[in-house]
């Protein structure tokens, strides 16, 4: 490649400002051409995305709203969270332990984001709406509102978006960006639709051009992709790229629990609960440290021997300070390492039984501590 | 600090801007010197603060070691080696020191001994190895002769420091950047469509290219067995990640220095384009590979030893001492020990030195062969774990069917479309420049424009580092 620096300049042609006016026309030219392809702005950052798939409920149903399911079942307990919460909580058996309805709106793949929406235009709105609702999370999730939130993870967003949600729009997709990002984001629809072109160029390439070269059908070529760069598949001691993500998230500046809590959803679901009168319960799940961290918390790296503990224990002050009580299985020994199907997950069988009833155990003491103290 | 971040574009326009405001001002040099001083240990301190002690005790024992050569020059030879132990001695403390303990204490285990090596886990401090390189040019010169010591302190620090080219090169000489600094700088408008051309360039093939291939390129890594295909794949796309990184480092490097009237050291000249290994030096990390040729090479009789035996003996000293700069781990050094094996044998095909193909047709068969080559090279170079490569080569099946067969070509397919900017980029160098005509304006314009409008849709929620910072 040559250096534009080294070009031999000839004795230029047109004057200095003709030159210069042609450079900005050529760069109008194109920034204009970008901006209509892209089509109008949008007002508002959402989308909606019916085709979503969705999953099972207990009437052998698929795709049922959770505003349907509300209304249906009336529960009195319902637990939200990511595909963490899904793998380890057996709806039917927890009812069953607990004796109260109960009801599963875990959300794979969701995070904060996703959680303050649940819990906003679904769970408060439903009438009536359920005694308690259990929020499962791990480590930092709760003060990261913009983690999950963009890419392919907005469609799960969008799916609880009933109307403009101007908090959603800040926390989740603006706060994070700089001046020039935020303005380029807000007004200018091919910044807004990054994710969604990315997704189609990458998409057309590797799945459409690329499998019609080889004879392959576009699911063909996707299926082949996930075969090949399956976590099983990875050399043990290497993260996955959803677990590097989430150890980024675990290693950057996301430990001051006290600067993150304002720009985070966790106040509002907290508000939210408390007017509709549904008492919060927090449940921080046990996750299992990569190979490369051993679960023996000497060989962490500092942002986990230190930070993290710290941040902890802010986020215990703060629920307390709240009211929000708080069901810990973050360092809990009877929840086995072998329980686990990978780093995030416990596996669906033994795991989701055990954890099931510690769950129950532990809810049930808690709902007696809340009466007791409603009482004195 | 790194370049990508928005608090480096907050940092520069603020330099930039006081920088030029002092140009007016009595003793406008000195007071725009101060500022590249205070800036630039500013930038080197901004994640760790105490980084700043360790180039300033470099700056300081170099800036000595020179003085005293100029005042006594019988003694030079002394200040010399006190220059040389104190520079190689930090690096050999905060880089080298735990990699070579261990494999001292591997080695031993061999034997049947069993050592407990004392690991310091010390942090590396960035950019140590480019600025040890850029501030021991000096001494060597000076002791040879070559360069007069310098009195202006501050000056000389800011040779040390200057922060577009102090983490990641290129290493400039003294000889060629001090002269610089003790010039007037004047604004000139001829620079600005060059450099921005060079920041937005090097932007472009950061953020678009290298970190996209990259997360391919790490997908193919972190496999347990990569079919050939699936590593000849990922060896390919490393290779374009690696210098579009790296050369988009020394492009913005060069590009904001030139918008402070300073002119850096080119450091690559298409490198795939090269025709036998001694040619790929010469475009390679150029800064760099000069230096080792004129600081090492040379001196150890690279270019006078008669002897085939001779020869091989400097090549992997120089090649492979050339392999340990780029990091403490036996990969690198074995490939530097590739790198010279390859010269030693095009060498001895006498296709070594400036050798070039007569005709095109011999040219095209040069350049494909020599990629090859370099391709291996980058396979040891990407690999951390020799034994993941050693199974991954004995064991791995061809692939070049079924789901691997997909997968490796769905992978090709993305190495491709994001390395498509730097070939488009290569076309529009091509073109007329935009101080020669309208028309050169107007197509350099609208690729400007269009390398930002791709860098807003392409670039990634976070940067990753860029890879020689590592070195």
């Amino acid at each position: 490649m040559t250096d534009p620096t080294n070009h031999r300049i000839s004795e230029p042609a047109g004057s200095a400002t003709a030159r210069v006016l042609a450079g900005l026309a050529g760069a109008v030219i194109v920034v204009a051409g970008a901006t209509f392809a892209a089509g109008p702005p949008r007002k508002e950052l959402i989308t909606h995305d019916d085709a979503l798939p969705y999953r099972t409920d207990r009437k052998g149903r698929t795709d049922t709203p959770f505003e349907i399911l509300l209304a249906e079942q009336k529960p009195e307990v319902v637990v939200v969270g990511s595909s963490i919460v899904a793998c380890a909580f057996d709806e039917a058996a927890f009812e069953k332990q607990i004796g109260m309805e109960a009801l599963d709106l875990t959300v794979a793949g969701s995070m904060s984001a996703t959680w303050y929406l649940v819990i906003k235009n679904r769970i408060a709105a439903a009438n009536p709406p359920p005694k308690y609702c259990i929020l499962g999370f791990r480590d930092t999730y709760l003060t990261v509102p913009e983690y999950r939130a963009d890419g392919g993870y907005k469609q799960i967003v969008d799916r609880y978006v009933d109307g403009p949600e101007p908090l959603l729009d800040r926390l989740a997709y603006l706060s994070d960006l700089g001046p020039l990002e935020y303005t380029l984001r807000r007004y200018w629809a091919p910044a807004q639709r990054k994710s969604e072109i990315v997704e189609r160029v990458e998409g057309f390439v590797k799945a459409d051009a690329t499998g019609f070269l080889l004879g392959h059908s576009p699911d063909e070529m996707r299926a082949a992709v996930d075969v090949v760069f399956a976590d099983d598949r990875k050399q043990p001691s290497k993260l996955t790229k959803k677990q590097r993500r989430a150890a980024k998230l675990a290693m950057g500046n996301y430990f001051d629990f006290e600067s993150e809590l304002p720009e985070s959803f966790l106040p509002e679901m907290v508000r939210i609960c408390r007017e509709a009168g549904i008492q919060l319960v927090l449940m921080r799940m046990r996750p299992r440290r990569n190979a490369e961290f051993p679960d023996d918390r000497s060989h962490f790296p500092t942002a986990l021997k230190v930070d993290l503990p710290r941040y902890e224990r802010a986020l215990e002050a703060y629920l307390a300070s709240e009211s929000v009580p708080l069901l810990d299985f973050s360092e809990d020994d009877r929840i086995p390492f072998e329980w686990f199907a990978n780093g995030d997950h416990l596996n669906r069988e033994e795991a989701r039984v055990g954890f099931t009833e510690l769950l129950s155990e532990a809810f049930l003491a808690l709902v007696a501590r809340l009466e007791a103290q409603k009482k004195d | 600090m790194v370049f990508t971040s928005t608090a480096f574009l907050a940092f520069y326009a603020a330099v930039f801007t006081l920088y030029w405001l002092l140009s007016r001002a009595p003793r406008a040099r000195q007071l725009q010197n101060a500022l590249l001083l205070v800036g630039s240990y500013y930038f080197y301190g901004f994640v760790h603060p105490w980084f700043c002690l360790l180039i300033a005790s470099s700056t300081v024992v170099d800036y000595a070691c020179g003085l005293a050569m100029g005042r006594f020059p019988r003694a030079r030879h002394a200040w010399l080696v006190v220059s040389l132990a104190f520079n190689l001695g930090l690096l050999g403390v905060f880089k080298y020191y735990d990699f070579f303990a261990k494999s001292f204490a591997d080695a031993a285990g061999l034997f049947g001994w069993e050592l407990q090596p004392i690991e310091l886990l010390l942090v590396l401090p960035v950019g140590i190895s480019f600025y040890t390189f850029q501030t021991l040019s000096y001494t060597i010169d000076v002791y040879r002769g070559q360069l007069q010591p310098r009195r202006n302190l501050f000056d000389f620090a800011v040779f040390v420091s200057f922060f577009p080219q102090l983490v990641a090169g290129p290493i400039e000489r003294a000889s060629r950047f001090l002269p610089q600094l003790e010039q007037v700088r004047r604004w000139s408008w001829a620079a600005l469509f060059p450099a921005l051309e060079l920041i937005v360039g090097g932007y472009l093939k950061k953020l678009v290219v290298a970190d996209n291939v990259g997360t391919y390129v790490d997908e193919i890594f972190e496999l347990q067995a990569p079919t050939l295909a699936l590593l000849a794949v990922g060896t390919l796309g490393f290779a374009v990640q690696i210098y579009a990184d790296f050369s988009a480092y020394t492009d913005i490097a060069r590009g904001i220095a030139k918008l402070l009237g300073f002119d850096l050291i080119r450091n690559f000249r298409s490198p795939y384009l090269a025709v036998s290994p001694s040619d790929f030096w010469r475009r390679w990390h150029i800064s760099f590979s000069s230096w080792i040729r004129d600081y090492l090479y040379i001196p150890l009789g690279g270019s006078r030893v008669r002897t085939p035996l001779g020869f091989l003996g400097v090549l992997l000293v120089s090649l492979g001492l050339s392999g340990l700069w780029h990091g403490a781990a036996w990969n690198f050094v074995l490939w530097g020990v590739y790198h010279a094996l390859l010269v030693f044998a095009y060498h001895q095909l006498k296709l070594g030195g400036r050798w070039e193909p007569r005709s095109r047709p011999s040219r095209a068969i040069s350049i494909s062969v020599m990629f090859v080559w370099t391709l291996l090279g980058w396979l040891l170079f990407r690999t951390g774990d020799i034994a993941w490569l050693g199974g991954a080569l004995r064991h791995s099946p061809v692939g070049m069917s079924g789901v691997d067969g997909s997968a490796a070509a769905y992978t090709l397919a993305l190495v491709l479309l994001y390395s498509s900017p730097m070939a488009v980029q290569g076309l529009v160098e091509r073109l007329p420049s935009a101080a020669a005509s309208s028309l050169g304006a107007f197509l350099r314009g609208a690729f400007l424009a269009a390398a930002l409008v791709a860098i807003t849709l392409f670039a990634g929620d976070g940067s990753n580092d860029f890879i020689y910072f590592r070195f």
